[in-house]
């Protein structure tokens, strides 16, 4: 059985250019630019929870806006249901949004503290179906009572509740009108690690009710590779890895897969030697020349300092950008 | 032959009066640090695992106090110490780092800067004496702590630093006067994972070249079974078990430390369900008076109605519960 | 439905966070003090005509100078005293609240409502907006406050309304830099990108997501602003740019009492005092309402 692509992109790029003022100018200064994005290809497929890891600086946060137009591609394509969504206008988008929704990390500023949960969570309804009040309550009474909550809560304000709650709430508002297509950034490293495990479990359950996607964005390996199908890593603006959470954590191919799966404390119980990167990570103004992970690589040669390796599909499904993974760029 | 503890809590409470009641943040607090151990504390938020150590180093925030129990470290009682004789102490004998180094070192001055001010306040050698051989010391202590060209950034303000070097740097002023105790609260938390990894490297190796002892505050279990000889696991403003880290991660006695186990997902078994532990942490200020674990707990009995005591299991494990077998081997 | 539901914790009183401010700022006595003495001098400004014992504009010369009730030569029936013309002191200074309180209110309420609308759209449009917007307030704010209300006011001519346009014209600039702050900084917020991410027009996320936020210190600041242009206006009136006869005005009473601080001080220093009563109760009672609604400085 087939998958099928819900959502692809296609050499997404953002950059953002640093002020190039006159001064800059009189002193023949470069213009400097920061590649958030450079080049990311890939589709998320109907069903699945595509997870997105990565360490600071590596653009999943960056990705996972630019998806939804928060942020606006500086080129490339979003493909959703037959459109580019980069290419839709303000009207056109707001209809898009209906349909890919977000979840963001931080409880306590994703909400409006001077809203009620009532409204709050309504707000897409009353945004894109002209309902009658009696009727948008009974709806979001329904789903926050599904998310956990009680409806006694919905005219309560956000600080009267807990991280855990707040996110829930979160959680209901991106749901109300059945996106298919969710992005979820960081939605539990703000959490407590026993409330993680709750809200994990609440967007499994609603996941398979409401036939949902997820993009998860986490810098929690484990928490990414238990909740997701297929894992893509990502370093400096670019996908060095993509395939199923199994082969990624069992057999990473990608010296940086490698050596940040190696760090993941609870490992070392179990044996095995943390793999030791030289160096940190570079500085996004001066990204390395050839293969942007070149100068950290213990396998680098002298290939890799020059020539860029693409992401290529080297077994069914699994999909990595290194030399070591043979043959011409 | 038991050797004498670095450092002993006994009962420890400490509140804070707040407009809707007391929040008692630790309550009944009783731990030990053993010389050239490290031991983890294991939390999550209202767990008092923070306080407990501020209060150590007294360094409670107003309107918080402490009120009860014994503080011994080397047998001195801390709580008895006037202001000027702890201030003697921490930095000296007592270090303590906090999570997030951006906050916790001064923006305003060079990392130099800072150093020096340690040494010159408690070192009793040269480098107490003279500036010039305590900014030698300061950027010794820099090159210790793993920051490349220590030379030149021993002149840098904090915000220069990424978060790991940040996190180093505040390691190498906790560690500039070779305490005996290391406090080092949640680390790692706002770092990235192989940065986090680094880090705590970089501790177990300066706690094996200096021979102090370590605790480890973190609300990670993985960081605990990796470098942690013993553990305690808090919730609610009291410890719920005790004991080398091994057996406490392997055969849990109370089911909070049994749930947390369970509710957390480990690459290493991937296939295991995730199983949240039901309902929240109870509210500090008002507390039943039964195990503060039972609305949560999935082994209660009729005698979890009343406040339970920590007993001793073996002779190196305790458990604040009436059972004293885990629920399942392995 | 799964394990994961709620169990039944304490339930908290449905608090907006404004009830939660008013809460703390009902705790402080100063505050709720000086909010009282302000609402008097309110009542006073309302009721005046009634309150007064005497006409505040009816001199009697052969009364010129007299002294308060508690001096020589004073009586009850004028407490105060009375001016160079003869006039009560009291009912005087009663009326006066009227142009003082008048003023006060109209200039905050007008000029708060003018700088919200600058500041939203110059803090969430920016680009041109926010430009333009700037420029004439950095403008504005480049002249000396006195000196360019004197100069309004000398080409303007005297009179009420011409005070509080004078005033508006340069008082609109506070409030509109503290909103367009605290727009630049909400902007930024996950709940606003939240709204944009549901769908919300920018005119929604101005109006129901930023305002709400940003009143709180607008709020605050009004009311110090509050107590600067009374000074103002009494400063004005002083110089005799202010509300003319018959109108009173604390500020002309204090110029007309100027020649006789020496022999009848009562007829400058008593409007003196009361304009320092209502500006240190409106200081102090705003103070209050900095620390119970600031968000900044709660937690």
């Amino acid at each position: 059985m087939l998958a099928e692509t819900l959502l692809e992109a296609r050499d997404l790029t953002k950059t953002y250019k640093l002020p190039h003022g006159l001064g800059d100018r009189l002193l023949r200064r470069a213009a400097r630019a920061v590649h958030a994005l450079n080049g990311v290809s890939f589709a998320v497929d109907r069903g699945e929870t595509l997870g997105l890891i990565g360490e600071s600086g590596c653009g999943k946060t960056t990705l996972g806006r630019t998806l939804l137009r928060l942020h606006e591609p500086s080129s490339g394509a979003i493909l959703f249901e037959g459109r580019n969504v980069a290419d839709l206008d303000e009207a056109e988008l707001r209809a898009a949004r209906r349909r890919l929704q977000i979840i963001f990390q931080d409880p306590y500023a994703s909400l409006n503290p001077r809203a009620t949960i009532e409204d709050i969570v309504g707000l897409p309804l009353r945004i894109h179906e002209k309902l009658p009040r009696r009727e948008v309550r009974d709806r979001v009474a329904a789903l926050i009572e599904r998310v956990g909550l009680r409806t006694a809560h919905l005219r309560r304000y956000p600080h009267q509740f807990s991280g855990g709650q707040r996110q829930r709430i979160g959680i209901a508002r991106a749901l109300i009108l059945r996106p298919s297509f969710v992005v979820c950034d960081e939605p539990v490293s703000a959490l407590d690690v026993s409330i993680q495990a709750q809200i994990i479990a609440l967007l499994q359950e609603l996941k398979s009710e409401l036939g949902l996607t997820y993009l998860f964005i986490s810098h929690d390996i484990s928490v990414v590779a238990y909740i997701s199908n297929r894992i893509a890593v990502m370093y400096l603006g670019e996908i060095v890895e993509l395939g199923s959470s199994w082969s990624v954590v069992e057999s990473p191919r990608h010296p940086y897969t490698q050596a940040l799966l190696s760090a993941v404390p609870g490992r070392r119980r179990f044996g095995g030697e943390r793999m030791r990167l030289a160096g940190d990570i570079p500085s996004p103004l001066a990204p390395p020349a050839g293969c942007k992970f070149h100068t950290r690589c213990p396998s680098a040669t002298e290939h890799c300092r020059r020539i860029k390796p693409m992401l290529r599909e080297i077994a069914p499904g699994e999909h990595v950008a290194c030399h070591l993974y043979g043959g011409a760029p | 032959m038991t050797t004498l503890p670095l450092l002993t809590i006994d009962s420890l409470r400490t509140e804070f009066p707040m407009r809707h009641g007391i929040v008692r943040a630790v309550d009944g607090v009783s731990l030990e640090v053993r010389r050239g151990e490290c031991l983890g504390i294991v939390g999550e938020s209202g767990s008092g695992k923070s306080v407990t150590f501020a209060s150590v180093m007294r360094l409670v925030r107003p309107p918080g106090r402490i009120v009860g129990g014994r503080i011994a470290f080397e047998g001195r009682d801390l709580l008895s110490l006037n202001d000027a004789a702890m201030r003697r102490l921490r930095g000296k004998e007592i270090a303590m780092t906090m999570q997030d180094a951006l906050t916790a070192l001064n923006p305003a001055f060079r990392v130099g800067t800072q150093i020096v001010e340690v040494l010159r306040a408690h070192d009793e050698g040269e480098a107490g004496r003279s500036h010039a051989a305590a900014r030698r010391r300061a950027v010794e202590l820099l090159k210790m702590v793993g920051i490349p060209d220590a030379e030149r950034r021993v002149d840098d303000y904090p915000h220069q630093f990424s978060g790991g070097m940040r996190q180093r740097v505040m390691i190498a002023t906790a560690l500039a006067c070779r305490p005996k105790l290391l406090i080092a609260d949640e680390p790692t938390t706002a770092l990235d994972v192989t940065v986090q990894a680094q880090v705590l490297e970089l501790i177990d190796a300066l706690r094996a070249e200096l021979g102090m002892s370590v605790v480890l505050i973190t609300h990670n279990l993985g960081i605990v079974a990796d470098h942690c000889d013993r553990v305690a696991v808090m919730y609610a403003g009291q410890v719920v078990e005790t004991g080398p880290t091994i057996e406490v991660l392997t055969r849990p006695i109370h089911p909070y430390t049994d749930g947390l186990l369970r509710s957390v997902p480990r690459l290493q078994r991937l296939t295991d369900a995730v199983r949240p532990i039901p309902g929240q942490v109870p509210d500090l200020s008002d507390l039943p008076p039964t195990c503060r674990f039972l609305p949560r707990c999935n082994r209660r009995r009729a005698e979890c109605e009343q406040p339970i005591d920590m007993r001793a299991v073996t002779g190196t494990r305790s458990a604040r519960c009436i059972f004293t077998e885990p629920a399942h081997a392995g | 439905m799964s394990d994961i539901a709620l169990q039944a914790a304490p339930e908290p009183r449905a608090e907006s966070p404004f009830e939660a401010g008013l809460a703390i700022f009902l705790e402080n006595r100063w505050a709720v003090a000086s909010i009282l003495l302000v609402l008097i001098f309110a009542l006073v400004a309302l009721l005046a005509p009634w309150v007064a014992p005497h006409d505040p504009n009816d001199g009697d010369l052969l009364r010129r100078l007299q002294p308060p009730a508690w001096m020589t030569d004073g009586e009850w029936a004028y407490p105060l005293g009375c001016d160079a013309l003869g006039r009560d002191i009291l009912s005087r200074i009663l009326y006066g609240t009227r142009v003082s309180m008048l003023v006060g209110l109209t200039v905050v309420v007008i000029s708060s409502g003018l700088g919200i609308v600058a500041g939203l759209a110059a803090g969430y449009l920016g680009g041109w907006v926010d430009t333009v917007i700037s420029r004439v307030v950095d403008i504005l704010l480049g002249f000396p406050y006195l000196i360019f209300a004197i100069g309004l006011m000398a080409m303007m001519g005297p009179g009420l309304q011409n005070i509080i346009l004078a005033l508006v014209y340069k008082e609109w600039v506070v409030p509109c830099r503290v909103v367009r702050g605290e727009t630049l900084a909400a902007r930024e917020v996950e709940y606003v990108e939240a709204a944009r991410a549901v769908g919300a027009t920018r005119c929604h996320v101005m109006l129901r997501e930023i305002l709400p936020n940003v009143l709180s210190p607008v709020l605050v600041v009004s009311t110090i602003r509050m107590a600067h242009v009374i000074i103002l206006e009494a400063s004005l009136s002083f110089l005799g740019l202010g509300v003319q006869s018959p109108a009173v005005s604390w500020g002309a009473m204090v110029a007309d009492g100027r020649e006789f601080l020496y022999d009848a001080w009562w007829v400058s220093t008593l409007p003196g005092l009361a304009i320092l009563a209502l500006v240190l109760a409106i200081n102090v009672a705003s103070q209050g309402l900095r620390d119970a609604f600031d968000p900044r400085l709660r937690e």
